[in-house]
């Protein structure tokens, strides 16, 4: 299963990178948004862990992108959030993620199953 | 590697939380001059923001609260929920020092 990282944080990108690897996932990184549509066209990744806020374009504006594309409208998106911020996870929803994760709440199982539950879908 | 170990990001931590803390401490250092700055407001949040998450993943709790207090000042700001006062900016360079201190000791 390959999994689209878009995170501008090196640490975050480098963290869920080891992490999933460990369990065996490909893993793909991208540092804004721009890249992270630009690599979801490209490397077709099963599933995308979408920061909100990144350069360039946000994960809003990500979202919107890659649901109008046909060729990426498909990929499921689960999205980065941060405690205090639930309007930004609703709004994500709304754009069409199924899902989020609280990036500042270490739980790496939780988001593993997340992964798992995209997986069997 | 144990799962839940996370020393081995504690010198990638160190290294982006103080390229967070100079973003930072720059933008806050703008907007005494132009508080309505959006570029430097929106550094200032977005360096918070992800101090505070990274902060909170390695356990620095301390450390990540006082980037949420910087954070949540930001968003309101930004989202016009609050105006951007000196007493106000002064407070968030004050936290931002202890921020700063506080990474010395880890």
């Amino acid at each position: 299963m390959k999994i689209l990282i878009a995170e501008d944080d090196v640490f975050f990108q480098k963290f869920y990178s080891a992490k999933l690897q460990e369990k065996g996932f490909e893993v793909v990184v991208a540092g804004d948004g721009e890249e992270a549509i630009q690599k979801a066209k490209e490397a077709k990744p099963d599933l995308i862990l979408l920061d909100i806020i990144m350069p360039k374009k946000d994960g809003f504006e990500v979202l919107q992108f890659l649901k109008q594309d046909p060729n990426a409208n498909a990929i499921p998106v689960i999205v980065f959030s941060s405690l205090g911020q639930e309007q930004d996870v609703e709004k994500a929803k709304a754009l069409g993620a199924i899902d989020y994760i609280n990036k500042g709440f270490y739980d790496i199982d939780l988001l593993f199953s997340k992964i798992m539950f995209v997986k069997k879908q | 590697m144990p799962i839940h170990d996370l020393s081995p990001f504690k010198t990638l931590y160190m290294q982006t939380a103080k390229e967070n803390l100079h973003v930072l401490l720059a933008a806050l250092q703008k907007l005494p001059n132009n508080i309505t700055d959006k570029i430097a407001l929106e550094e200032a949040h977005r360096s918070a923001h992800t101090l505070k998450s990274k902060s909170l993943v390695m356990g620095y709790q301390d450390i990540g609260n006082l980037a949420r207090s910087v954070e949540d000042t930001m968003y309101d700001v930004i989202n016009q929920k609050t105006s951007l006062s000196q007493d106000t900016l002064q407070s968030l360079r004050v936290i931002a020092k202890q921020i700063e201190e506080k990474l010395k000791f880890i």
